[in-house]
């Protein structure tokens, strides 16, 4: 009698317990990759014979182009502006779009060479284009989430960003500021590497 | 008698004979002479364009004042957008106060720097067409210099070069509309020469100070005179018509075209003696700007 009563709960439990298992682990992973509903996309690139005259002094010019897509749909992408740099300083300026994402949603910052190699002018560029959009970010009232660097420049645009006098590293004490007007997470495109800054 | 008469009709004859012959190539002489000079009038004329042509094509080496424009603009949007954000941030983030105030700041001095640029290629442009032309000069003059015992002619120095544009032609920026309020306020102020017809593009005018509203009022951003590429196609430096050359006043937008005034005396040396001179004036606009940015 005991036998028979306890099988059918046995093959129950067994049966729900490997939907669970099956399920359970695809759902997690997605949502901890991607904490971001939108993504920035940069696109730098280092232009040659631009300003080419005795006494220029506009010699390093970097154009940026800057488009975003939703996460989920890469191929969905709005252009929203171009920069043009001289040695990291912003030159000029073409909005071609508002920026169109939703309000409320996170956002991530991806910077790109367009050459896959990062001249110095660009890193210089990168910089600034880190704490300009995400500026423009904030006031549209998107949290920038992560900032995604390629791995052969990721040194040097931190090194760019700390010559910045309002840009410093935490030390993992009191003295971290609790009150930084910006928090800045930079991370690697593989990965690997990972950066906190704050902007004080 | 009679033979006497006969031997003095030969003689004559011949002496008549020679002196027509002395008189036709006398006006012969005077022919070719004046036709000699209608060719010299049209070769003056053609070599006051080619050195008004040459200080042309000087002017906007490597596309030099169409970039420059286009970064003008730019640099103009760049201010703006970043007062928007200053004032933005102002109101609703005022942690944020000292990024927006730092980006603002640098976009600023980014404007002064250009406009301290733009100064720079304006006098070096007409620094390198002036001695694109005095070269240009000074290789054709020798050819004219001729001395004959009936004519003299010689090519005297540059009487005087003007720097200018093309009348009627705006600048080569296309109007920038991503920002809505900047393209009212330019659209207000009247800094857009507006499409003619449904294919055209909305351009910058020339020769203004496209001042920004209010607390960016005191930065300058001077938008200049050049021919826009039309379908992807650049205009080439080129002679134009006298009455299209409009002055542009020194210290102002750069120039984009030439006019030059050449003088060549001439002179008689038989006869009663005669002098004169022969004057061109030669006219030719700058290679018109590339695509954009």
């Amino acid at each position: 009698m005991c036998k028979r009563s306890l099988k059918m709960p046995i093959i129950v439990l067994i049966a729900v317990s490997s939907l669970l298992i099956g399920q359970g682990p695809a759902r997690s992973t997605d949502h901890l990759d991607r904490p971001y509903d939108w993504t920035i996309e940069v696109q730098t690139q280092q232009l040659a014979r631009r300003f080419d005259y005795p006494g220029s002094t506009l010699t390093s010019i970097v154009k940026a182009v800057i488009r975003y897509y939703p996460t989920a749909d890469e191929g969905n992408r709005t252009d929203y502006e171009s920069i043009w740099y001289n040695d990291g300083k912003a030159l000029g300026l073409e909005r071609l779009h508002g920026m169109g994402i939703t309000q409320g949603e996170g956002v991530s910052l991806r910077i790109v060479p367009k050459t896959g190699h990062s001249s110095q002018q660009e890193c210089k560029a990168a910089a600034d284009l880190i704490l300009r959009l995400t500026l423009d970010a904030y006031v549209n009232r998107n949290a920038m989430v992560t900032v995604r660097l390629a791995d052969e420049s990721f040194d040097r645009i931190i090194e760019e960003m700390l010559r910045n006098p309002h840009i410093t590293r935490p030390t993992g004490g009191a003295e971290d500021p609790a009150d930084a007007a910006l928090s800045l997470f930079l991370q690697s495109e593989s990965s690997d590497r990972r950066e906190q800054l704050f902007y004080i | 008698m009679r033979i006497s008469v006969q031997r003095n009709r030969r003689g004559s004859v011949l002496v008549l004979g020679c002196i027509c012959f002395g008189f036709l190539a006398l006006l012969t002489l005077i022919g070719c002479s004046f036709a000699n000079l209608y060719f010299v009038c049209n070769r003056v004329q053609t070599s006051a364009d080619e050195i008004a042509l040459a200080g042309a094509h000087a002017l906007n080496e490597h596309d030099q004042i169409g970039q420059m424009n286009n970064m003008i603009v730019r640099c103009r949007q760049l201010v703006y957008t970043s007062q928007q954000d200053y004032d933005n941030v102002v109101a609703d983030y005022p942690h944020l106060q000292t990024l927006a105030r730092e980006l603002r700041d640098s976009d600023r001095q980014s404007a002064t720097t250009l406009e301290g640029q733009r100064t720079l290629l304006r006098d070096l442009a007409i620094a390198r067409a002036q001695v694109a032309m005095e070269n240009k000069f000074n290789q054709i003059k020798p050819s004219y210099s001729m001395v004959l015992p009936w004519a003299r002619t010689d090519m005297s120095a540059l009487i005087q070069f003007r720097f200018g544009r093309l009348a009627g032609t705006e600048s080569n920026v296309g109007e920038l509309a991503g920002v809505s309020e900047l393209a009212s306020i330019d659209h207000t102020r009247g800094y857009i020469q507006a499409a003619a017809g449904s294919m055209g593009l909305s351009r910058y005018r020339q020769g203004i100070d496209a001042k920004l509203p209010d607390a960016n009022s005191d930065l300058s951003f001077n938008v200049s005179s050049l021919a826009a590429p039309v379908s992807a196609t650049v205009s080439p430096a080129r002679i134009t018509q006298a009455g299209a050359f409009a002055v542009v006043l020194p210290g102002t937008q750069i120039p984009s075209a030439v006019q030059v005034k050449v003088t060549l005396n001439v002179a008689t040396g038989i006869g009663p003696h005669g002098s004169g001179h022969i004057v061109a004036l030669g006219t030719a606009a700058t290679t018109g700007g590339d695509r954009q940015l």
